[in-house]
């Protein structure tokens, strides 16, 4: 019953709640820190540049967080701030609005 | 917008987001840090029969670069190599890096070459948390 409640609200929540995994995001983000995702965000508006968001990563759908480093043709390029310790656009390729979950509310 | 937030954060279920890398671009090993901590023991050894000056000096500075090397190697393997899962099985890991890297700082402090042979037994601590990482 409980699950079922909990599962419902994860559904129906216009936020999702992560625990971060990985130090890509340093030294904005760090390994273990929790942070939200408003799923509402872009219904109302286009992402932007330097905003960092939630996806799914294009080769597995597992859920990355990274920023927007650049948009071209309504794709977007998105890195890790640790440049040097990522996994980003820069190995699979510019994202789709459609892979975008929202956006990281810090 | 914050009491929607604080609301949500507690009752809402935490799922994991990933923001790592996935390149293998690290090879670890305790051996880098056992080799140069052998240096600085071997200098420890050698120093009481020197009598140049020079000799002395020099000695002093390899084993203040050796022990720095040693203390580099440490951190990297504790700060890259092991992880959270790690800790669980071993619990008194963050205290043996924390006495080894201490010990690497005594070497250079120190001549007595029982200073060098601890900071050995520590990294030998290490070698064998290490070596049960990988089974």
């Amino acid at each position: 019953m409980f699950h079922k409640l909990l599962s419902t609200l994860l559904h129906v929540s216009p936020i999702y709640k992560y625990k971060i995994l990985g130090n890509s995001m340093l030294p904005t983000l760090k390994d273990g820190d929790v942070v939200f995702i408003n799923r509402l965000t872009y219904l109302f508006r286009k992402p932007e540049v330097g905003e960092i968001i939630g996806l799914n990563d294009p080769r597995d759908n597992k859920v990355l967080i990274k920023r927007i480093l650049k948009i071209t043709e309504n794709k977007y390029f998105v890195t890790g701030d640790n440049k040097q310790s990522s996994t980003d656009s820069r190995q699979f390729g510019m994202i789709e609005k459609s892979a975008i979950i929202g956006r990281v509310l810090i | 917008m914050t009491a929607l937030l604080s609301f949500l954060s507690k009752m809402l279920p935490t799922q994991t987001a990933y923001a790592h890398c996935d390149l293998p671009c690290g090879v670890y090993d305790p051996a880098q840090a056992r080799i140069e901590a052998e240096s600085v023991m071997m200098i420890l050894k050698k120093y009481e029969g020197l009598h140049e000056e020079y000799q002395k000096m020099r000695a002093i500075m390899i084993k203040e670069q050796r022990a720095e090397l040693v203390k580099h190697h440490l951190w990297i393997l504790w700060t890259d190599y092991f992880k959270p899962e790690h800790l669980e099985k071993h619990p008194n890991l963050h205290d043996l890096f924390w006495r080894a890297t201490k010990a690497a700082g005594k070497t250079k402090q120190s001549i007595d070459p029982a200073d060098g042979q601890k900071l050995l037994d520590l990294i030998a601590e290490i070698t064998e948390v290490f070596n049960a990482t990988k089974k």
